[in-house]
């Protein structure tokens, strides 16, 4: 699927009255919205470096749902688990047993505590590297992954939806009850393909 | 066998539209493959088992990627075993050490999202397994090509795509029956 099918659907749909830039805004804030409903998720490795604390997420991701060093599960904690924790938990080192997420970003985290080893290489010879090749000492990040396309089989759910968005907006065209009815549609659909 | 042609015609005449003059053929068959997308993925109507290449202690497999036809994933079969279906969060009460697991079985199966199929444990060879899925309905080629969905689901598809239809028309059935129409139909499918 594209983003143009998607947006050619919506014209049809609203008999080429909407606003195609205010469309293209919609498409993307659904987008976002996938995103933040963890429905298409990844997994991704990022190489651990000895001695650093912080790593950013891949580009695609903007929230994590599990992290693992090496083997082990990482638990989610909070600033002010961490300080009753160990109070020394900026400076401490050793093997990862939790994360944190940067109160600025949320496109970072911060392990704890300090890895104290390195990943091995990113080399992948079988082509494999959540199998045979996962390099020891990495991390592994389950995350909601930001796409730009969704599968066809959510473009008409993708079309009426931001045709309700389009239409519930004040402008020259709004039509509330037009709008309310793509966007239950929408839904209802949603509901059943997901 | 029903094709598509018949189809089109009825969801025309019950939009008023028979010529099809306010909405192009083109788009009616448009929504009605949308509508048996929605009803197969709601029902299970059509099945496909197709088989996933499993690789050495390999555990995260992306559904996009390895089982394109996909359209919701019902279940997964490792030889003659239906392996058991786990809320993924539940591995860590297990073992923490879960996401690197691997065993002579694969013993269950789980869901990240909708697209990142779980294996666990890892097998610790390649193989395979069966994934059982509902079915992608294509896009057909042409008006006079047969509908994937068997007959009985054909009042349901049509209510759905009339109801589509209807609304691209700003003709309003009353919305919150129409729904509750479709969804009792649905409820008779299953």
């Amino acid at each position: 699927m594209s983003k143009t099918t998607v947006l050619d659907l919506a014209q049809q749909i609203a008999h080429g009255q909407a606003d195609s830039i205010a469309l293209d805004r919609y498409y993307d804030d659904m987008m976002i919205d996938f995103q933040r409903q963890e429905v298409f998720t990844v997994a991704a490795l990022v190489p651990v470096i000895e001695g650093q604390a912080v790593y950013t997420l891949p580009d695609t991701s903007h929230d994590v749902m599990a992290i693992f060093f090496d083997d082990d599960m990482l638990s989610r904690l909070s600033l002010h688990e961490l300080q009753m924790l160990d109070v020394q938990w900026r400076d401490r080192r050793g093997q990862p047993i939790g994360y944190l997420m940067d109160e600025q970003s949320d496109r970072e985290i911060r392990l704890y505590p300090i890895p104290d080893v390195s990943s091995d290489p990113f080399i992948f010879t079988t082509g494999t590297p959540f199998g045979s090749d996962f390099p020891r000492n990495a991390l592994t990040l389950l995350s909601p992954e930001f796409r730009q396309n969704l599968p066809e089989w959510l473009d008409l759910v993708l079309a009426f939806k931001i045709v309700g968005k389009e239409f519930m907006r004040e402008s020259a065209h709004r039509d509330p009850k037009f709008a309310g009815a793509s966007m239950a549609v929408g839904d209802m659909m949603m509901g059943l393909l997901l | 066998m029903t094709v598509y042609r018949p189809l089109i015609d009825t969801v025309l005449e019950r939009v008023r539209d028979p010529q099809g003059t306010t909405h192009s053929r083109l788009f009616v068959m448009t929504m009605l493959v949308h509508a048996e997308r929605v009803v197969n993925a709601a029902l299970g109507l059509v099945l496909r088992t197709t088989v996933l290449p499993t690789q050495a202690a390999r555990i995260f497999y992306s559904i996009t990627a390895e089982l394109p036809t996909a359209l919701k994933l019902l279940g997964v079969h490792d030889a003659e075993r239906n392996l058991d279906f786990v809320p993924w969060k539940d591995f860590w009460y297990v073992a923490k050490d879960w996401h690197r697991q691997d065993s002579g079985l694969v013993r269950t199966y789980s869901l990240v999202g909708r697209d990142v199929l779980v294996l666990w444990p890892a097998r610790d060879r390649d193989g395979t397994v069966d994934v059982v899925h509902s079915f992608l309905v294509p896009v057909p080629a042409s008006e006079d090509e047969a509908v994937t969905l068997p007959d009985h689901a054909m009042p349901a598809v049509t209510d759905l795509a009339v109801l589509l239809v209807s609304l691209k028309g700003r003709v309003y059935p009353p919305l919150d029956p129409a729904i509750e129409s479709i969804q009792k139909r649905l409820q008779a499918l299953a």
